[in-house]
């Protein structure tokens, strides 16, 4: 409690933003997510030196071999260099990730203020028909989904966000009706504010920080997703090298050439771990009430 | 989890294997309990003597943060800890040694000798579990009885305050406030205790209840012969239901004595001022004194004394030295440093006597 | 109550329809679907014409489907336009695979979890908490397959303690309900800690201490018996993905589960096989979040009194 106290004395004087950045920074957790995003970020950017060809050229000479200097996570079953395909698959997760998430998000928020500024009629419509669409399992939504679009960048991003949508529109739309009866917003109401403009000016600013929370969140998950449809051969495929394609690629020789699939692994834990820290470093700093 | 264990002496343990035949049931002495935060210590409760005899009322009434809840989580070895340390002190209920028992030890004298009720009754209770199951789970912890007896038991208390008994079987949900509070003391009476600590357990509810549930209390404890300790600061609560009272600040009793020794013979001037801040009904226009200024800060009490700055009578006397216990009479003590004068005198006193 | 769940129940109808008709259209909508590829390319007009006209692919797709629904309503999901078996014995052969994978997991997840939140909460910002954190957060940001591969890499292939996939009995149930049970675990663990954190500082508790509860059950009876919700959230959507089928898990550990049915249907373009699989599992799905729903009232008392008095409540509500 008093703890508490002394906390908001000490910050009392910084605005809203730089607070939550300080208290972000302040989380050791997300500082180190923060690290690993930002080495993504590097390595993402190091990947577009990749050629496309280099990373899909077979050398059958160089089969299976072990990771070792000149090849830091060994080379598969047609002698391309796993290192090289790890590296440049980073684009792949990154941008399905952030893209569905983006896309479930921008989506979520408009379609949850409606439901939840208007409420009655359309309030009904939109729920009944984010209940359905949360009815169906996440992951059989994506096979379908995909299954008829085709595996693709766009397709998946698309595929991904129609099923983390439901939670932006919940989200959204329960912080709306939490914000809706309160008195600065009657007030923006009879000085003759817009709808639009209040539901962007006056009640969306207040109703972020559960979605940015959320945002973070389903990144990592919309990365899993993602590498599991690829895993199963529904998403991303061969030749590209999408981290979930490159681990069941691994997996037919994973008795005599483990490595093949523990690297690519290894880098989709890693940015969806990076992730996660990072969503939880910004709940403890959105929301005060959470000492610690 | 709770108060930390200090290594037991041998006094110690004699004290806890002796039969119990002291006339008190309750006897805390020279009790201090801080917070060690991380970058500071909270001194809640600095030096706390009482003494409560079977049958009898002690009130401790002070304002918010005199260190009046820490005093009742202490004599029952609850603070919470960390952040809480019970310094030094010794509690003796019904002869148990609190500080010095094993925690089973504890577990069994709690509820048993010794049982507390917490101001607020909305959150007091279990809202999963139903009323009668909270009131017969204590029953069946303390008393060698089956589930249906327990369960008989806890009827048998409903009614006692006041709650038909067959609604033993709902949920607190169902419950308004003051009979959530009603079945609270039933918990805390479930035992037959021999001392009950009441935390404030009026402040919570509407003032038309409150009254009803003091003088159900005041019923209870008659007719049970249970030993009350009342924690509150309504000096009307301590006037209607006790024997002795004692006067909490910073985390010392500034003024102990009998009922009539605080309202007519008041030494403090603490005291004083709590009097002057209440209403008088049969005085038109007379105004309400508030006490100035705010309790000093926990963390950073005085090397003299803690009521010094706010203080009307205070001298640099007061400010340099720590303040010795005056006794009055044979039940009257203060804490003043005032009456090394011997012809010093509150106002209100001058007042009284003048009249 | 009985009254509330069978209008619950009764609600799932109109979400199956939609789903149903959802899945079905989007299937129907897939191209290069069998029927297609039966039509030899060298087929004459009348040909084709004949071939669609038997598949009623002439027909509006809201006639297909309110025909696949009346036999879907009788239990007849029609054959697999590749195996020709009977698509329902298909399913119903795989799903207790599924089922039994789905909840021997949840048991490992469930009494691993819950004490380690426990230990979590109760210690919280200790070391014991920051490593709970750490395993879990890492837990939670394994892929499952990975973790899969993981696991029969070590103890298929170089321990040789379990057979590598398929049904073989006790044995190869342990690595695919440790994999998905460890998977379930780590959000049980998070759930369950910071739903004691809240409980745990609640005047209750003190109450429960005072009259002398020993410290177990004020843990496990009053504190525990307070956050069951989120805990029984996280535990139920679990269990609900897990009996919907862990494609990835049965893919790894080549269990024949529905999951893994949906899957090979869907890639082999077995469309019939497909949207009749991804019905029933969404069936089973809806259900079985509303057991769980419906577990929360006996769970909680409060929210078993709001269904009891939902209907007063409403009509305050309105007025």
């Amino acid at each position: 409690m008093s703890k508490n106290t002394l906390v908001s004395k000490q910050y009392r004087r910084r605005s809203p933003f730089k607070d939550v950045f300080h208290r972000l920074t302040k989380n050791k957790g997300a500082v180190v997510g923060l690290c690993i995003i930002g080495a993504l970020i590097l390595l993402l950017l190091a990947s577009f030196l990749i050629d496309y060809s280099a990373v899909t050229k077979t050398d059958l000479s160089n089969r299976f071999l072990p990771p070792s200097w000149q090849h830091l996570f060994g080379t598969d079953d047609m002698g391309r260099d796993v290192f090289l395909r790890v590296v440049y698959g980073t684009r792949y997760s990154l941008s399905i990730g952030f893209g569905a998430t983006a896309l479930a998000a921008i989506a979520g928020v408009c379609i949850g203020s409606v439901a939840g500024y208007y409420g009655g009629f359309v309030d009904d419509i939109i729920m009944r028909l984010t209940d359905i669409l949360a009815s169906i399992p996440a992951m059989l939504l994506g096979m379908v989904i995909v299954s008829i679009l085709g595996g693709s960048v766009p397709n998946l991003i698309f595929a991904i966000g129609i099923c983390s949508v439901q939670y932006y529109i919940r989200i959204t739309r329960a912080s709306i009706l939490a914000i809706r009866g309160q008195e600065y917003v009657e007030a923006a109401k009879v000085i003759g504010m817009s709808d639009a403009k209040i539901i962007f000016t006056q009640i969306l600013p207040n109703a972020f920080s559960p979605v940015i929370v959320t945002f973070t969140a389903t990144i990592g998950i919309a990365i899993l997703v993602a590498a599991s449809l690829s895993f199963i051969g529904l998403g991303v495929s061969v030749p590209m090298p999408e981290w979930g394609a490159l681990v069941s690629s691994g997996r037919n020789v994973l008795r005599t050439a483990p490595y093949l699939s523990t690297f690519p692994g290894l880098f989709i834990m890693l940015t969806v771990l990076a992730f996660n820290i990072l969503g939880d470093g910004l709940r403890d700093a959105l929301d005060p009430k959470l000492k610690r | 989890m709770f108060g930390k264990k200090k290594k037991m002496n041998t006094q110690d343990q004699v004290v806890l294997s002796e039969q119990h035949d002291s006339d008190y049931v309750l006897e805390v002495s020279d009790l201090v309990v801080h917070y060690e935060l991380e970058n500071e210590t909270v001194e809640a409760v600095n030096g706390i003597s009482l003494r409560l005899k079977k049958g009898e009322t002690i009130g401790l009434v002070g304002e918010t943060g005199a260190g009046k809840s820490s005093t009742a989580l202490a004599i029952l070895n609850m603070v919470p800890d960390p952040p809480g340390v019970i310094k030094q002190g010794t509690i003796l209920v019904n002869g148990h040694d609190m500080l010095h028992l094993k925690r089973e030890e504890l577990e069994k004298v709690r509820g048993k000798d010794i049982s507390i009720i917490f101001q607020d009754p909305m959150t007091s209770l279990n809202p999963v579990m139903t009323v009668g199951d909270q009131i017969a789970e204590s029953v069946m912890l303390h008393e060698p009885v089956n589930k249906a007896e327990a369960m008989e038991r806890a009827k048998e208390m409903l009614e006692l305050v006041g709650i038909p008994g067959e609604r033993a079987g709902e949920y607190p949900h169902q419950f308004s406030g003051g009979m959530k509070q009603r079945v609270v003391i039933a918990i805390a009476l479930s035992c037959n205790p021999k001392c009950l600590l009441a935390d404030e357990p009026t402040t919570a509810l509407d003032v038309t209840i409150q009254a009803q549930v003091l003088d159900m209390m005041n019923d209870l404890k008659n007719r049970l012969g249970t030993s009350l300790v009342m924690i509150t600061h309504d000096l009307g609560v301590i006037a209607a239901i006790c024997d002795t009272v004692a006067v909490m600040y910073a985390g010392k009793i500034v003024e102990y004595g009998t009922l009539e020794d605080i309202f007519n013979h008041t030494m403090h001037p603490y005291t004083e001022g709590l009097f002057n801040s209440l209403p008088r009904i049969n005085q038109k226009g007379s105004k309400l004194i508030p006490i100035p200024g705010l309790m000093p800060d926990p963390t950073k009490l005085p090397v003299g004394c803690a009521f010094e700055p706010r203080c009307k009578y205070a001298t640099a006397a007061c400010r340099e030295k720590p303040v010795e216990n005056r006794q009055v009479s044979d039940t009257h003590t203060v804490l003043c440093c005032a009456y090394e004068d011997p012809d010093f005198m509150l106002d209100r006193r001058r007042k009284v006597t003048d009249e | 109550m009985i009254r509330y769940i069978i209008k619950r129940l009764l609600y799932l109808i109109p979400v199956i329809l939609c789903v149903s008709f959802l899945v079905f259209a989007l299937m129907d909508l897939t191209p290069g679907s069998i029927v297609d590829s039966m039509i030899p390319s060298d087929a004459t007009p009348e040909m084709k014409q004949a071939i669609l006209e038997q598949y009623d692919m002439d027909k509006p797709m809201l006639y297909r489907y309110a025909k696949y629904m009346y036999h879907f309503v009788q239990g007849d999901l029609g054959k697999s336009d590749i195996s020709g078996e009977s698509i329902l014995n298909m399913y119903l052969t795989r799903l207790p695979n599924t089922l039994l994978l789905a909840v021997t997991s949840l048991f490992i997840a469930a009494l691993l979890a819950i004490p380690m939140g426990i230990r979590a909460a109760r210690h919280a910002g200790t070391l014991t908490d920051t490593l709970t954190t750490v395993v879990t957060l890492i837990g939670m940001s394994m892929p499952a397959f990975w973790l899969g591969l993981i696991l029969l890499f070590i103890f298929s292939f170089q321990l040789r303690w379990f057979p590598a996939g398929g049904n073989m009995g006790f044995v190869s149930y342990i690595l695919p309900s440790v994999c998905n049970g460890l998977n379930m675990m780590a959000g049980t663990t998070r759930q369950t800690r910071s739903a004691m954190l809240e409980v745990l500082n609640a005047d209750f508790l003190r109450t429960a201490r005072a009259k002398g509860v020993p410290e177990r059950r004020v843990i496990w009876k009053h504190a525990l018996g307070n956050a069951m919700i989120p805990i029984l959230t996280t535990l139920g959507g679990n269990l609900s993905t897990a009996m919907a089928g862990s494609v990835v898990i049965e893919s790894v550990f080549a269990w024949p589960g529905v999951g893994r049915l949906t899957a090979e249907a869907i890639m082999s373009r077995d469309t019939k096989l497909a949207c009749g699989a991804v019905i029933m599992t969404t069936i089973l799905y809806v259900v079985m979040m509303l057991l769980i729903d419906l577990a929360y009232a006996f769970v909680d008392p409060r929210i078993k009194a709001r269904y009891v008095r939902a209907k007063k409540v409403r009509r305050r509500a309105v007025s």
